[in-house]
């Protein structure tokens, strides 16, 4: 190695001895700073979050820290030295994400730690200019990195909750109830495209199958308009439960839907329908005691 | 491969278990044999039984739609027992006419619908 290269890598491990120093003496000094910059930043809510889970994180991610800077590591965050902050990081990232913090809010409470290890390098070297600049710069260049993957982490937990959320409304909206033995009903509402009726479609065909229903009740009743569109995927809908054997009664298509579907050319031709939920499971009974009559004589 | 013991008569109609997997060459053959079968036997109709049929394949569910076809061409009436979930959703995508079809969720039930057809 050149001389100048080994007084620049000697420069760079006593600015590394700087920052280690300070991580593994002042962390109590650099939690309170930090707990106060986050609190002026307007971070600290006391509304999402209690202000000890927020210190005992703040913590923990000090903790991580320290043990990262000890190894002698500051640059890449990559290294297996980062392991224990990331994790922590990732943890504090699903949690803000989960108790719905903006990103903003997010991303302040990691990079609230460069002012608050700024102050508490101030402190310690009011007189060593280099010292400080040095420290500032080694702080900089770390805080940034686990910025960007406090934020990294962050956006994935968005992205998880908002996939789970999608999976539990998607349930929601085709819930399958059994109201009577053999008979299913699936109340429709708002709007039926082509992926929400596969959905429907499923949700039938899996409802069927797991009671051994005969007849399910499909009730439109709820469904904000019905379109050429509309009617082809419920008579697509209709055709499935058919070939399973079983029977499908539309329920819900009120005067309004009629004159809709009469103005559009449109029928639901072959499907059994009903106005309202109520003449749908009379009808469907009616059918379930005429299944019942031939399957004993089967 | 040997249709055997893939078909049986029950209650006068023609009975075709379709095995779980079966290629659609397999299937070509099966259907010969039951529309030859057709030719010589008086039967009240037949019944393609799908309950364990789990293949989905496009080409294998266009050689049942053909042989349901060919059947109904024949003037005999069919019916399907047994259709799984997964199979329906398929053969709903391929848009197969099932209109002139009887379905039924057993094999007697869909013979005593071909009956009172």
């Amino acid at each position: 190695m050149s001389q100048s290269k080994q007084e620049a890598q000697d420069a760079h491990n006593a600015q590394m001895q700087i920052i280690a120093d300070l991580f593994n003496k002042d962390t109590d000094i650099i939690l309170k700073l930090w707990m106060k910059q986050q609190a002026a930043a307007g971070s600290l809510r006391s509304d999402l979050i209690s202000e000890e889970e927020m210190r005992q994180m703040s913590f923990d991610t000090l903790a991580g820290i320290n043990i990262a800077v000890s190894a002698g590591n500051m640059d890449d965050i990559e290294a297996e030295a980062f392991d224990a902050v990331k994790t922590n990081l990732k943890k504090v990232s699903e949690r803000y994400a989960m108790l719905d913090f903006s990103p903003s809010e997010t991303a302040t409470f990691i990079f609230s730690l460069k002012e608050a290890v700024m102050d508490a390098l101030q402190q310690q070297y009011e007189n060593d200019t280099d010292a400080l600049f040095s420290g500032l710069m080694l702080t900089n260049k770390l805080v940034d990195s686990l910025g960007l993957y406090t934020f990294e982490c962050f956006a994935e937990a968005q992205k998880a909750l908002l996939a789970e959320q999608m999976s539990t409304m998607s349930a929601m909206s085709t819930p399958v109830m059994q109201i009577w033995k053999d008979i299913l009903m699936i109340p429709i509402v708002g709007t039926v495209d082509s992926a929400r009726s596969q959905e429907i479609m499923d949700a039938m065909l899996e409802g069927l199958e797991r009671t051994d229903s005969e007849i399910i009740l499909l009730d439109i009743q709820g469904v904000a308009s019905i379109d050429s569109a509309v009617a082809n995927h419920l008579l697509k809908i209709t055709k499935a439960v058919t070939m399973m054997g079983c029977h499908c009664i539309v329920s819900g298509v009120t005067s309004h839907v009629a004159q809709a579907m009469a103005n559009l050319g449109l029928e639901l031709g072959g499907v059994n329908s009903a106005p309202t939920l109520r003449k749908g499971l009379r009808m469907a009974l009616a059918s379930l005691k005429e299944i019942n009559a031939q399957n004993v004589d089967v | 491969m040997h249709h055997n013991g893939l078909l049986s008569r029950l209650q006068g109609a023609l009975v075709v278990d379709i095995p779980a997997s079966i290629s659609s060459d397999d299937l070509m053959e099966l259907s010969a044999t039951v529309l030859q079968r057709l030719e010589f036997d008086d039967v009240a109709g037949v019944v393609i039984n799908l309950q364990q049929l789990r293949v989905t394949e496009t080409a294998l569910l266009q050689t049942l739609d053909k042989m349901l076809s060919m059947i109904q061409i024949m003037g005999v009436p069919a019916a399907v027992a047994g259709m799984q979930a997964g199979l329906i959703t398929a053969l709903v995508h391929l848009d197969i006419n099932t209109d002139r079809l009887c379905f039924a969720k057993a094999v007697p039930r869909a013979i005593q619908m071909l009956k009172s057809a």
